[in-house]
């Protein structure tokens, strides 16, 4: 099976070599538990490698998405070209008017028609949750399982980033939803992310891969570390 | 002035005439180079010979009018086996050029060894090595004659021409020193003779003119891999088309030679189409190595064998399906031949050459296919209204159409449900959608997938059987009946807002609508209220107002193809308010 690295220390180890290509994931967590920056990671670490990756941000605006991740040493200039950022937050702001825009046909406009001259094997959805609030889900599950299946039509790693409630699974106990629309039983993977307290004052961002089709890891939360680059590790006691 | 001067001094005038001439009407830089430098070695040679008969130059070293005299012969022959061989020369006849490497030995040796001009031709190495460059140029004209019938006539004239060069050159001289003539020596009198031979072939087999010029240093691989000339068996050129703009696309370097000039709109495609004369096979083959040898790894297709076969004859194109096949291996490219409109004569023929066989699937046939899971005998019928409303012909629906389609059956649909409701209704839109999802799949498929034998039409057993049974059940009877008339309505019913919507659907897909809608609103209209002015106006903001569109994209190709999406709305509104008034 062929597989896509994280290239992330520690998170291929836990996912037992990698992500399986054609993989639709679903990363869930709380605001603030850097599903952004992880998502972002994998993309650019591939681009380095001359894998091509789309970025499609609904809410954040290029500059805005640009500014953030150098400031974590993601520069886009390092990726030869290799990492597009497809910025549909602008052409919100762009087309706003008194009729409502088809967002999910725009999003899929964009994604397969930059495919023919950027071939990208991975891509990330930022967010679910504003695509379904944009293009007005009627019937969200039917709607969700739709788009999932259009995504797996496009035969790349696609990575859905779905927003959490702040204290989802932070106290210790074990989530038992990560969607609000039962996508992750859709998905063929589940990042799951929250902060956690340490101690009387810390918190901790921990990382678990819920599952993950295909593949045998590591079921346990993992501490999510930022200290030059993202990294996954044990969790110390 | 003798008459042997004045004679010289006339080639002298053609050989200038004839060197401008090539220089201005050529379009192969490195030919135009060889026959500059030939023509002109032959001039300088014949100016000289005049200036020293009519005792206007001073005395000139005989080693350099030798060295002159021997590069002429060394030119001719490389020239010679360049319009053979072409761009190919270097691969095929690279030591050719080592005739180049002996001249200036030769031409210092000349004053120690005692050899002029008028003894250049007597048996020693000097003779030896002109009567070799003739020969060599002699010899590939002959090979060429018999081995290649396209060139035959050519090869012609070549042979012509090489063989006046010997008369006027070693033969001419031996009669002069029978004759005790031999300040007459020098100047070859059939130099612009053979020029002139040279150069109508040179200008028969030129390269068509292609447009734009293909950007140097591109290498991407592209979808199709094979270094080979492939068939893509299909009754019109549609994949092959879709596959040259895929392939431009991603990067490769991709010509189309067609009979016509090509529709495409990708500026990454270049083009060339070919001129009616007989020689269009030849061209056609030049143009190709031509591409090739600047863009090595590139995309050609080949449109229409079945023209150049009626202008050039069906064993030309043979010829050429197998000489681009060396081509497209030895550049590492690959080469697509169309054999659509070919006689089943010529297509035993074509198949027998054995080039890889890739059956392509037809649109409408394939289309009707998928209609047919779904709405079962009526699909004929529906598809044929589709191409009623979008004024094509069946045989003229390509993959292209599928969103347009998808959207027609959409709108039959809604106008269906305010006639019939419940239950019929929902399951006239599961089989919708299953259809649709099928159509989306198949006109995803690209010509490697389509080649595999992934056809609706051979596997519609296989697919999303259930579902389609299950769909069925719900609303057997009449309501399909009424499904046919509502498209045939919808067909029929063409209002200006319809027209504008299909141009936009055309271009951004199911968005289209939407973006349509919104435009309207900005202009405070409703749909029905749409006039021809508010569409000029559309269509005059449409670079501003739809830019954003491609603003948020930052892959160059793509941006540069929505602006390209947005020119064609703009240009197509523009039409449809001219039609209107």
């Amino acid at each position: 099976m062929k597989r896509i690295l994280t290239k992330m220390e520690g998170l291929d180890e836990v996912l037992g070599g990698g992500i399986p290509d054609g993989s639709i994931l679903l990363v869930s967590g709380a605001p603030g538990t850097m599903k952004t920056s992880l998502t972002y990671h994998i993309l650019h670490a591939n681009a380095l490698e001359g894998v091509r990756g789309l970025y499609v941000s609904l809410e954040q605006s290029r500059a805005s998405l640009v500014d953030h991740t150098e400031g974590l040493g993601y520069r886009l200039e390092d990726t030869n070209g290799n990492l597009s950022i497809l910025d549909l937050g602008t052409l919100r702001k762009k087309l706003t008017g008194p009729t409502e825009q088809p967002w999910m046909d725009l999003f899929k406009l964009y994604t397969q028609g930059i495919r023919k001259s950027f071939d990208y094997r991975l891509l990330v959805l930022d967010s679910l949750d504003a695509l379904e609030i944009l293009a007005k889900f009627r019937e969200p599950r039917r709607d969700m399982f739709s788009l999932i299946h259009w995504l797996r039509d496009l035969h790349c790693t696609a990575f859905l980033l779905g927003e959490l409630p702040s204290d989802s699974g932070s106290n210790g106990s074990a989530r038992t939803a990560y969607a609000r629309h039962k996508e992750e039983y859709l998905a063929d993977g589940i990042f799951h992310l929250r902060l956690a307290r340490q101690g009387e004052f810390g918190m901790q961002r921990q990382l678990r891969v819920v599952k993950m089709r295909g593949t045998r890891h590591e079921t346990g939360y993992q501490a999510l570390v930022f200290d030059n680059g993202l990294r996954v590790t044990r969790i110390l006691a | 002035m003798n008459l042997s001067s004045a004679v010289v001094l006339v080639g002298v005038a053609a050989d200038g005439w004839l060197l401008a001439f090539m220089a201005i009407r050529g379009r192969r830089p490195w030919l135009q180079s060889t026959f500059a430098a030939c023509a002109l070695s032959f001039l300088v040679v014949g100016a000289w010979f005049v200036g020293r008969n009519e005792g206007l130059l001073p005395p000139v070293p005989d080693n350099l009018v030798l060295g002159l005299m021997l590069l002429t012969h060394a030119l001719a022959a490389i020239l010679v086996l360049g319009l053979i061989h072409g761009e190919a020369l270097p691969r095929r006849r690279a030591v050719t050029f080592l005739l180049l490497a002996p001249i200036p030995v030769l031409a210092y040796l000349a004053p120690l060894e005692g050899w002029t001009v008028a003894t250049a031709y007597e048996g020693n190495v000097l003779g030896g090595f002109l009567v070799a460059c003739l020969g060599i140029a002699l010899g590939e004209t002959i090979y060429a004659r018999r081995a290649s019938p396209m060139f035959a006539t050519h090869a012609f004239w070549l042979s012509v021409g090489v063989i006046a060069l010997i008369v006027a050159g070693p033969i001419y001289t031996y009669e002069l020193e029978f004759i005790g003539r031999t300040p007459l020596a020098g100047a070859n009198l059939a130099a612009p003779l053979a020029l002139a031979c040279f150069a109508r072939v040179a200008l028969q087999t030129d390269p068509f003119p292609i447009s734009p010029r293909p950007a140097k240093g591109r290498t991407t691989a592209g979808g199709i891999r094979e270094a080979d000339a492939i068939v893509f068996d299909e009754r019109r050129p549609k994949y092959a088309l879709r596959t040259a703009e895929e392939e431009a696309a991603s990067g490769r370097p991709t010509l189309i030679v067609s009979r016509e000039p090509v529709k495409i709109t990708t500026s990454d495609v270049t083009s060339a189409s070919f001129a009616h004369d007989r020689n269009a096979a030849l061209r056609t083959l030049t143009t190709v190595s031509e591409f090739l040898a600047s863009a090595p790894g590139g995309f050609v297709v080949l449109e229409d064998p079945a023209d150049l076969s009626a202008l050039s004859g069906w064993r030309a194109v043979l010829e050429i399906a197998v000489r681009l096949r060396h081509v497209a291996r030895d550049s590492g490219s690959t080469v697509v031949v169309c054999p659509s409109r070919l006689t089943a004569a010529e297509l035993t023929a074509l198949k027998a050459l054995n080039l890889p066989w890739w059956p392509m699937a037809d649109a409408a046939t394939e289309i009707i296919a998928i209609l047919a899971q779904s709405f079962g005998t009526g699909a004929s019928r529906l598809f044929d209204s589709f191409c009623h409303a979008h004024g094509i012909r069946r045989e003229d629906a390509t993959t292209d159409h599928v969103h347009a389609l998808q959207d027609f059956l959409t709108r039959a649909l809604t106008e269906l449900s305010a006639v019939v409701g419940g239950p019929a209704a929902h399951g006239l839109q599961v089989q919708y959608e299953a259809a649709a999802s099928v159509l989306r799949s198949f006109a995803s498929q690209g010509a490697v997938e389509i080649a595999r034998g992934k056809w609706p039409s051979r596997r519609s057993s296989e697919t999303d059987i259930e579902l389609v049974v299950t769909a069925a059940d719900y609303w057997k009877g009449k309501e399909m009946e009424e499904l046919f008339a509502a498209a045939d309505a919808v067909s029929e019913r063409e209002p200006l807002f319809e027209k504008a919507r299909l141009v936009f659907v055309e271009q951004l897909g199911d968005a289209g609508e939407g973006v349509l809608r919104t435009q309207l609103a900005r202009l405070g209209k409703r749909p029905e209220e749409l006039e021809r002015t508010d569409l000029v106006r559309i269509a005059d903001r449409a670079t501003v107002d739809l830019g954003s569109l491609a603003e948020i994209v930052d892959v160059p190709q793509e941006k540069e193809r929505i602006q390209q999406q947005i020119e064609s709305i703009r240009q197509k509104l523009e039409l449809i308010a001219e039609g209107e008034e």
